[in-house]
């Protein structure tokens, strides 16, 4: 799947700090969303690190990291409900960090949907257009094409607790969107929503947002999602940007340890660099590295290897790790299996399905790791 | 299964009920269609309803219950915003302010609006001494001061089931309205008032109830000169002796007051506020 032959980075070094991480999206200077140097703290806890990122007029950028990175906050600035302690959020040339949020013309899907549970679905997606006191005609005008638009024509007059939940999701969207907003912020928007249906809104979204054209950021956790929906990831750990990319570029040029775990799994491996292009894992064996990492001789490392990079063999093979085989789970036809080596560390391995090894749990086997695909980062530093 | 095992742990309190409030219910529904001679008879609901002065102050007390509903939700509903909007301090004061007065009797309670509405009473003074009336005046026997009295006694009635509702309350319905565009006044008119609604509907109904039949401060700040349905009944009672007519009465009462509270609890099952009740 990533197997373009080109050079690839061994190792990208430490997780980059400061303005530096703001890294910038190519984006149409005119239009658009541009966040710059954004910090923010709550009674003295900095929930928000000098964060920057840019999203081209109508692109659509995700905002992907685990609960309590920050994500929620950032949104929350770029909607204009919290004034952040510094920075910039400008919209379409306009300098926004100031203006109250009710003036801000931006669409906001919340999680949850926040839905006024007393109004019916009309009158909530009419909500915006009556706060702006456009004729009742206009309103119902426009309330109607965007019921069409998310194709719940008939249920302009329920109210929200008599939808399902992927309705409400769709007013929610129909409600922030009506006002024809400069940019359209959802928070969790597929959250609360099972498996199948998430799906298939996802698809929805999709069609829909290229149809309105308008620039969209979506906060998730979920990193499936955010490369289903976005154009452009950007990866927050800790209040921090750690790293800003299409997906595939992400998956490929990992910056940190955190971004190499979070973006799939990643099998870390302590070591030490015992020659410029060894390294003794902490487990025993030696691995030869094709490039030098950017460390000096002597230094801790962590190694990483993606599962699918994990070739498994007979126990005893030469240059191999040894390791015992615990279970295994099918993925389509690849097998999802679990390793422990001999220290204890859990291995993650994805081989064939049809025609690759099975073995017993508790049984011996070794395990090769590719060693051209393997990441080399400083080990994480305790926050 | 389940319907009989709640009927079991709900027997106590339902056999409680039919003892000591539906049976003397009943006692007093039958003495009041009971004649003098012990035949079936309406006269004593004739009677009272034909009273122009009865009818009076069968009139007055719905009004001043009404008027004690009104002056509650002026300062109930504002006060319950504050502590919405106030950081925990300033919470737990506004939530004691509330609460204490409510473990004083409500006699002492009384005589105290009786030191304050005086003729040397602070607001009294407070309007002398402000240039807003020539000479000291008493609101003692008047309605305003029963008002005002009641007000002040009644007022947790609201606002603790207002701030029950506003403390689950979900703020980013409030943050939702702000980013639709919405002013301070339209996000209060459009969203935060139907959020408290069925609280103030339930307050309502407390304080309508409470206020009409608030014997003991009726009696003392009202006086002799300010007469509502209590100390009617109470006259025909206890002065009288006419114990029929004091149950057509009490009736009277119970189902005015009844049908205003109805009134307000069927407000309250609007489909509109089912989903905050």
């Amino acid at each position: 799947m990533f197997d373009e032959g080109e050079d690839r980075d061994i190792a990208a070094g430490a997780a980059q700090d400061g303005p530096a991480a703001a890294a910038q999206v190519s984006a149409d200077p005119t239009r658009g969303l541009i966040v710059r140097d954004v910090s923010h703290a709550f009674g003295g806890m900095a929930a928000l690190c000098n964060v920057g990122f840019a999203v081209e007029a109508g692109g659509v950028v995700a905002l992907l990291g685990p609960s309590g990175c920050g994500k929620s906050t950032l949104l929350r600035a770029i909607a204009g409900l919290i004034a952040p302690d510094r920075g910039e959020i400008v919209l379409d040339r306009r300098d926004m960090t100031r203006v109250p949020a009710r003036r801000r013309s931006i669409g906001m899907v919340f999680q949850n949907y926040a839905l006024f549970p007393h109004l019916t679905v009309a009158e909530n997606v009419g909500y915006g257009l009556a706060s702006r006191r456009l004729p009742r005609r206009e309103v119902a005008a426009r309330v109607a094409e965007m019921l069409r638009l998310v194709r719940l024509e008939e249920y302009g007059a329920r109210l929200p607790r008599e939808l399902s939940g992927g309705q409400q999701q769709r007013v929610a969207v129909a409600r922030a969107l009506a006002v024809r907003p400069s940019a359209l912020l959802l928070d969790e928007p597929f959250g609360a929503l099972d498996r199948g249906l998430r799906a298939e809104l996802q698809d929805e979204f999709i069609r829909m947002q290229a149809d309105v054209g308008i620039t969209t950021v979506i906060v998730t956790h979920d990193q499936e999602e955010a490369q289903t929906v976005a154009d452009t990831l950007v990866v927050m750990h800790a209040g921090r940007v750690e790293q800003v990319g299409t997906a595939e570029e992400i998956y490929d040029r990992l910056v940190s340890l955190f971004v190499n775990s979070f973006m799939g799994h990643a099998n870390a491996l302590p070591g030490r660099l015992a020659a410029p292009k060894t390294v003794t894992l902490a487990c025993g064996p030696s691995l030869d590295l094709d490039r030098a990492p950017p460390f000096p001789r002597g230094a801790e490392v962590v190694v990483t290897a993606r599962p699918e990079h994990v070739a498994l063999g007979p126990p005893g093979a030469e240059g191999a790790l040894a390791a015992r085989w615990i279970r295994a789970a099918p993925i389509a036809n690849m097998l999802s299996v679990d390793l422990e080596l001999a220290d204890g560390t859990a291995v993650k391995a994805l081989v064939d399905r049809l025609g690759g090894p099975r073995h017993a749990p508790g049984e011996a086997v070794s395990l090769t790791l590719d060693t051209r695909r393997m990441h080399v980062f400083a080990p994480p530093r305790p926050i | 299964m389940q319907r009989t095992t709640g009927a079991i742990f709900a027997s106590p309190m339902l056999a409680m009920m039919l003892l000591f409030f539906l049976a003397p219910l009943g006692v007093l529904a039958v003495a009041s269609v009971t004649g003098p001679e012990g035949g079936l008879t309406l006269d004593n609901y004739r009677v009272f309803l034909a009273d122009g002065f009865a009818v009076g102050v069968l009139v007055d007390t719905i009004l001043l219950g009404l008027k004690t509903v009104a002056a509650v939700t002026l300062l109930g509903v504002p006060l319950a915003l504050l502590y919405w909007h106030s950081g925990p301090r300033m919470r737990t004061l506004i939530l004691v302010a509330t609460l204490l007065p409510m473990l004083t009797s409500n006699v002492v309670r009384t005589f105290a609006w009786i030191v304050i509405i005086g003729r040397n009473g602070p607001i009294s003074q407070t309007f002398v001494e402000l240039g807003l009336s020539d000479r000291p005046f008493s609101l003692m026997f008047s309605e305003t001061g029963l008002v005002m009295a009641l007000t002040q006694i009644e007022l947790p009635l609201l606002v603790l089931p207002l701030i029950a509702v506003l403390s689950a309350a979900d703020r980013r319905l409030v943050e939702a309205a702000e980013v639709l565009g919405a002013d301070r006044w339209r996000s209060l008119v459009t969203v935060l008032l139907p959020m408290m609604t069925p609280a103030i509907l339930a307050g309502w109904v407390l304080v309508f109830a409470s206020a009409t039949t608030s014997y003991v401060t009726q009696s003392v700040i009202g006086g002799a000169r300010l007469i509502y349905m209590p100390q009617f009944v109470y006259r025909e009672v206890g002065v009288l002796f006419q114990w029929p007519m004091a149950a057509a009465i009490s009736f009277l009462l119970l189902v005015s007051t009844g049908i205003v509270m109805l009134g307000v609890t069927i407000l309250a099952r609007h489909r509109r506020l089912a989903a905050y009740a």
